[in-house]
């Protein structure tokens, strides 16, 4: 239809193939801009990004690799590149997310129960990219949406680097608010992944705070004030959450968790009293409620497994108990499967074996 | 025999060049296709008659509307002079009907508790966005190559559309014992409604091809058996008998209990009873099992009917007791299984264990 190609042609930098047509709108990013456009072989939205500075198709390559070394199921899929008929100008066409974003999300809705998969999801894609090798460099909410069926999806490559021992930057570019501390320095300045790590604590932080960021995240380094921890957000968040999340925050990188620890942590917690252990000693006996014990005694033999809603841990220990052949200890937790043996060796074949096994929901997103 | 419509080198559209054939269903071939534009590999499929231009048309822009991790994304569509051509995501992975064919008799609660659950997620994304599957099935469905089939993957929405002719032409001569390869490969997951009246059954179809699926999980048959014979006894809808396996093991029980109730309910005669999509997942979130790491190994020794070894195939060797060996025969010396294993002394423990098929000596 030429009005159509009329109607491009005045919004869009260059004229694109007849098989996609603007519909809008256009999303300003950082780095540069995005055509929301429509497919017209599939019927479906897809998402142009085209560089604001012509010329720049460099920049469009780097990020376009970038995507494609990240596997992940929370990185907006690319569908096709297209080019200006002078081949100067190229355009990204990629996955179109609705959103909203996360922090519009928190503000609109009451994310009490939602936030830590949330953070999860975050934390998640996160681990991707940096298990990929790649460093994003330009985490803020406004670059994770969600898609339709719920799914955190981080969008925005266009900052993302190789995460390289001696990766070093003379522009610290990026988002205030969201830049770790290190950038700040004199240039040239070495980085490594724990920039994405602050930048996704202050994004928790936005969530977490219903989506505005209190004015103590509003400084530049050095800071005068420390951050205020996680435990006084409106949303209140359990005490290993709090931690952790203070942890991304830290002044020093290398104090800031990896973010494979962080999502490690929320996976837990989001199991949060969702296990079930099946202890089999005649019949089988449940043990799945917080704050429930259960003691096992044959003769003097004995002990009590504590479930505190994260784990399952031996509270007391009274003669010969093993677990999994080894002496248990008052204080550890124990593992996902085993064998709990009441009696010493010497009793041999009238030791009783208990098998212990924990099972739990799968987190599937 | 099969004529492949394209060969390695061939170029489409100045974007992708075939590399492989990989394989064929009902309707289609499947290629491995480079794609020049962006570097990747991708899955090219082709319908195989030139006639389906537009129905093929018609489910590309079907299953570009799901979008989720446990769905196969759709990338590209075009039309080349007759014919029309679907890019999907190249799932690295096999069918899980090959799995379930050359590797597994069944799948332990644990396996069948977490495959379930990615499948109904992918289909509860379709049903979000008004996509009925209509043709769910195990070789409709991938799954990695590792021994916990951790990634699942749903495909071919909107192929089984196309099939509708050739699936009622099938159901319309009772007499016909071949039937067509389409056909028979559809039949034992199809609701009742679906072999009554195609065009009348809608998404709970799907739901009941789930239940179907996840009965063969648990117990290594078909629900109603193949052919044209297992007819009557789905339209009876009569639920088979539970897996007599369910009762070998008491650690096993919370779990059976579940997954037989989920089977109970997909399975209901009348379509407006089975749960919607979404009820389908919360009931799959609220399962309990094990979805940790898994390997495979070979039974090195089993001694006074109550525990054994079991040499994994990285040579690790790992402790296992009989309990927690899901099947209703012992274990036997040399037969290969599938474990999940956790940290014990002098040796891991595994939990749980299945026996595998033999593989066959080539």
């Amino acid at each position: 239809m030429p009005m159509m190609t009329r109607q491009s042609k005045r919004v869009l930098p260059f004229d694109l193939p007849n098989r996609y047509e603007f519909v809008g709108p256009v999303i300003k990013g950082g780095q540069g801009e995005v055509y929301v456009c429509s497919d017209k072989f599939l019927e479906r939205k897809v998402a142009i990004k085209v560089m604001t500075e012509l010329n720049d198709s460099e920049e469009i390559r780097k990020e376009l690799a970038a995507i494609q070394s990240v596997q992940s199921r929370h990185v907006a899929r690319i569908f096709d590149v297209v080019n200006s008929e002078d081949a100067q100008t190229m355009g990204l066409v990629e996955e179109y997310v609705p959103g909203p974003d996360v922090a519009a999300y928190a503000a609109a809705n009451d994310i009490k129960d939602e936030c830590l998969a949330i953070l999860y999801q975050i934390a998640c894609g996160l681990c991707d990219i940096h298990v990929s090798g790649k460093i994003h460099r330009d985490i803020k909410p406004r670059n994770i949406k969600f898609d339709g069926e719920h799914i955190v999806k981080i969008l925005d490559f266009g900052l993302a680097s190789d995460a390289l021992p001696d990766i070093e930057t003379v522009d610290a570019r990026g988002t205030p608010c969201y830049l770790a501390p290190e950038l700040y320095g004199d240039p040239p300045i070495s980085y490594t992944a724990a920039v994405d790590t602050f930048a996704f604590g202050v994004t928790a932080r936005v969530i977490a705070q219903g989506g505005a960021l209190p004015p103590a995240f509003r400084q530049t380094p050095p800071y005068a004030t420390a951050f205020p921890s996680f435990g006084s957000c409106p949303i209140p968040l359990p005490p290993d959450i709090t931690a952790i999340l203070d942890r991304t925050l830290s002044v020093d990188p290398g104090h800031r968790p990896a973010m494979v620890e962080v999502r490690d942590v929320l996976a837990r917690r989001l199991l949060w009293g969702k296990h079930r252990a099946v202890i089999t000693y005649g019949a089988n006996h449940e043990l799945s409620v917080p704050g429930k014990s259960v003691a096992l005694k044959v003769g003097s033999d004995g002990l009590t497994i504590a479930y505190d809603g994260l784990y399952f841990t031996v509270n007391s220990v009274s003669g010969a108990v093993y677990v999994n052949n080894l002496p248990v200890i008052t204080g550890t937790s124990l593992p996902d499967s085993c064998v709990i043996t009441l009696g010493p060796p010497q009793l041999g074949w009238d030791r009783a074996h208990v098998p212990f096994n924990v099972s739990h929901p799968e987190v599937v997103l | 025999m099969t004529t492949h419509i394209h060969k390695p080198g061939d170029q489409l559209i100045g974007r992708y060049e075939i590399r492989s054939y990989i394989a064929e269903g009902g309707m289609q071939q499947v290629y491995l296709a480079a794609d020049h534009a962006l570097n990747r590999q991708v899955a090219l499929k082709v319908p195989k008659t030139e006639s389906a231009i537009k129905r093929f048309a018609r489910s590309a822009i079907v299953s570009a509307k799901v979008v989720h991790p446990n769905v196969a994304a759709t990338l590209d569509y075009f039309e080349v002079d007759s014919r029309s051509y679907l890019i999907e995501e190249l799932i690295s992975g096999t069918p899980l009907s090959i799995r379930l064919a050359s590797e597994f008799l069944y799948l332990d609660p644990h396996l069948a508790a977490h495959v379930i659950h990615h499948i109904a997620k992918g289909v509860a994304a379709s049903h979000h966005v008004g996509v009925f599957h209509r043709d769910l099935k195990p070789s409709n469905i991938m799954v990695s190559s590792d021994p916990a089939l951790t990634a699942i993957k749903i495909t071919d929405f909107g192929i089984a559309k196309m099939a509708e002719e050739e699936l009622a032409e099938a159901f319309r001569d009772e007499e016909s014992t071949t039937g067509s390869q389409t056909a028979m490969g559809a039949l034992p997951y199809m609701a009742p409604e679906m072999i009554r009246d195609q065009k009348s059954a809608g998404l709970p179809a799907d739901i009941w091809a789930v239940g179907a699926i996840l009965y063969q999980f648990i117990s290594g048959n078909l629900p109603f058996g193949r052919g044209l014979g297992a007819t009557p006894r789905i339209l009876e809808a009569t639920l088979p008998p539970m897996p007599a396996l369910f009762l070998t093991s008491p650690q096993f029980k919370p779990l059976t209990e579940d997954l037989w109730s989920i089977v109970s309910l997909c399975m209901r005669k009348e379509p407006a009873e089975r749960p919607e999509a979404d009820q389908l997942v919360k009931l799959c979130a609220k399962l309990c099992y094990s979805d940790a790491v898994r390997r495979t190994g070979t039974i090195a020794t089993w001694k006074y009917s109550s525990w054994g070894f079991i040499a994994a195939d990285d040579g690790e060797e790992v402790f296992f007791h009989g309990e927690n060996y899901y099947a209703s025969e012992r274990p036997k010396l040399g037969a290969r299984v599938n474990f999940a294993d956790f940290p014990g002394s002098p040796r891991n423990r595994a939990f749980p264990v299945i026996p595998l098929r033999t593989v066959e000596a080539n």
